[in-house]
């Protein structure tokens, strides 16, 4: 839960949204159904692409903010943990479904499949984000704390690789393309410099990153 | 919305009735949602729950399946059969899409299967033009329990209704010139929306070595599960060929031709140090991106089963090792 701010509406609505397909899939495990002949599979995929979206989301969410106004930047850590916990799920879905858990078989395919390594790359560098999105590491890393969370960058292009070499398999580009073009759409938005003056955020309050500095708007 | 039949599977309890009645499921399959939303979609609402499954299900086929007898046909198998609403929504048919969901999407509302001529030509002494109703006459039909491999790591058992290929063979009297049989599906853009893609070259080929061919597990099929082929499992005709991966055994076929050269095959030109010319079930052979050695078994009782280890020759090592005696598997994968 974020300190720096008591829990707002916005912030249990975004909570609520992001914790959604987390709901979706147990219904679907355990109320039946839905997953169609294939269940685990099913449930691989889902989770990937669950991922993949909410690592956008979190990616947009400064730009969010430049027009809905800073306080939706209090709901980023709860969004990004989330990010992280259904990609660690998706991770613990592929050892269970793909390898039975068979930590020997696991580690063979790492090496023979650069689309795992690639994932798994991008899974190490969301938890380094993860476990450093607490108040005592953004204290103890200081500036060093904004250039290592630059590393969504980086991850949200490992994601795309680690979707384009899994959809490589049928030379079937296209959701692989609409989620590079998103991602290169909300970075060149945010490269755009700020407006100077907006209503909602008078120049006398500072930027949205200065009134919340849990959430620097990297 | 539930389904009974997923939950029982899911939570690892046994299954009443292993095919379950076309009319019954179609009614049931309300949502073919998965968790995640392709697309654009998915960043608009990104739970996947609900989705638009039942406008397929309901649609009425332009061919509709028939009844088909068959008595029973070599190759015995007593393995635990997929049930029919499995292996008619989860196919690969790329004329109608890549996703496993759009042959049962699109293939029955567009695709004409009434009426449908095969051409058998090429080193043959008789060339022939056949209708269907001359295919279903040529030879008696048999029910052949087979399993499928899939060359992405699932697998079915599937009961095909025909003959074996070689009856056909015996009609039009292959040349001794001929050494392959080349084997072309329907490609119509009217009614293949897949056509669009460019993921494969259409129309879309296999080939067989002659010796392979007339094998007699290579079956010349025209149904299955009791009735007609379904336009979503490769109907009217196909051929079905066991001890090699799935995508071997072209659907809907429009032409076999016989000739002297190694035929084209679709798969190979697109990617052909993935999918060679033989590609046989392999387990000591894996993909160039993932290992061949399991499977994943649709149907299998619960979430957690295990998968199963995949056979060499698709478990017809018996019969079709003979075939490539002195061959290195490896090279000619």
């Amino acid at each position: 839960m974020h300190r720096d701010s008591a829990p707002n509406g916005l912030w249990w609505a975004l909570f609520l949204w992001a914790s959604l397909p987390g709901w979706a899939l147990v219904v679907q495990v355990f109320g039946g159904g839905g997953l169609g002949p294939n269940p685990q599979e099913a449930i691989i995929r889902g989770l990937g692409q669950v991922s993949l979206v909410l690592l956008l989301w979190v990616y947009a969410m400064p730009l969010w903010a430049r027009w809905a106004g800073g306080q939706v930047l209090t709901a980023r850590r709860a969004m990004g943990l989330w990010t992280f916990a259904y990609a660690v799920v998706h991770f613990v879905a592929f050892l269970q479904f793909e390898h039975d858990l068979v930590l020997a078989a696991v580690w063979n395919d790492i090496g023979q499949r650069p689309f795992v390594s690639v994932g798994l790359i991008g899974l190490f560098l969301l938890a380094a984000l993860a476990v450093t999105s607490n108040r005592i590491a953004m204290r103890r890393l200081g500036v060093r704390w904004k250039r290592l969370h630059r590393a969504i960058h980086l991850i949200v292009i490992l994601s795309l690789a680690h979707f384009f070499l899994h959809k490589m398999g049928k030379n079937d580009f296209g959701e692989v393309v609409v989620y590079a073009g998103l991602f290169l759409g909300i970075a060149l938005l945010k490269a755009l410099p700020t407006p100077a003056k907006s209503p909602r955020a008078p120049s006398s309050a500072g930027s949205a990153s200065a009134r919340f500095p849990h959430t620097p708007d990297s | 919305m539930t389904d009974r039949f997923d939950r029982r599977r899911l939570l690892g309890l046994p299954l009443v009735g292993e095919i379950t009645p076309q009319a019954l499921w179609a009614s049931r399959r309300a949502f073919a949602g998965r968790l995640g939303i392709a697309g654009l979609t998915g960043l608009t609402g990104i739970t996947g729950l609900g989705g638009g499954g039942r406008a397929y299900a309901s649609a009425k086929p332009l061919t509709p399946p028939k009844p088909l007898s068959a008595r029973p046909g070599r190759w015995p198998n007593v393995e635990k059969q997929t049930r029919l609403e499995d292996a008619t929504t989860y196919n690969n048919f790329y004329e109608f899409g890549t996703q496993k969901s759009d042959p049962a999407k699109f293939a029955p509302s567009r695709l004409r299967m009434d009426p449908w001529t095969l051409v058998v030509d090429g080193l043959v002494a008789k060339p022939q033009t056949l209708g269907l109703e001359d295919l279903l006459r040529m030879a008696p039909l048999e029910e052949r329990v087979y399993r499928l491999r899939c060359v992405e790591g699932w697998s079915m058992v599937i009961p095909w209704i025909g003959y074996s290929l070689s009856a056909l063979m015996r009609r039009v009297e292959p040349l001794g010139s001929a050494k392959y049989v080349s084997f072309s599906s329907l490609a119509d853009p009217k009614q293949m929306p897949g056509l669009r893609s460019d993921v494969l070259e259409w129309p879309f080929r296999e080939g067989l070595r002659l010796d392979e061919a007339s094998h007699d597990l290579t079956l010349l099929c025209l149904g299955a599960y009791g009735q007609t082929l379904l336009a979503q499992n490769g109907g009217p005709v196909r051929i079905v060929v066991p001890w090699k991966y799935g995508f071997k055994s072209a659907k809907s076929l429009v032409r076999i031709t016989f000739v002297e050269n190694q035929p084209e095959s679709s798969w190979n030109m697109s990617a052909p140090q993935e999918y060679g010319f033989y590609s046989n079930v392999n387990p000591g052979v894996p993909h160039r991106r993932w290992s061949q050695a399991t499977e994943r078994r649709i149907g299998d009782d619960s979430l957690f089963a295990p998968r199963r280890p995949t056979l060499m020759f698709n478990g017809y090592a018996e019969a079709v090792e003979g075939l490539y005696a002195g061959m290195d598997l490896r090279r000619f994968y």
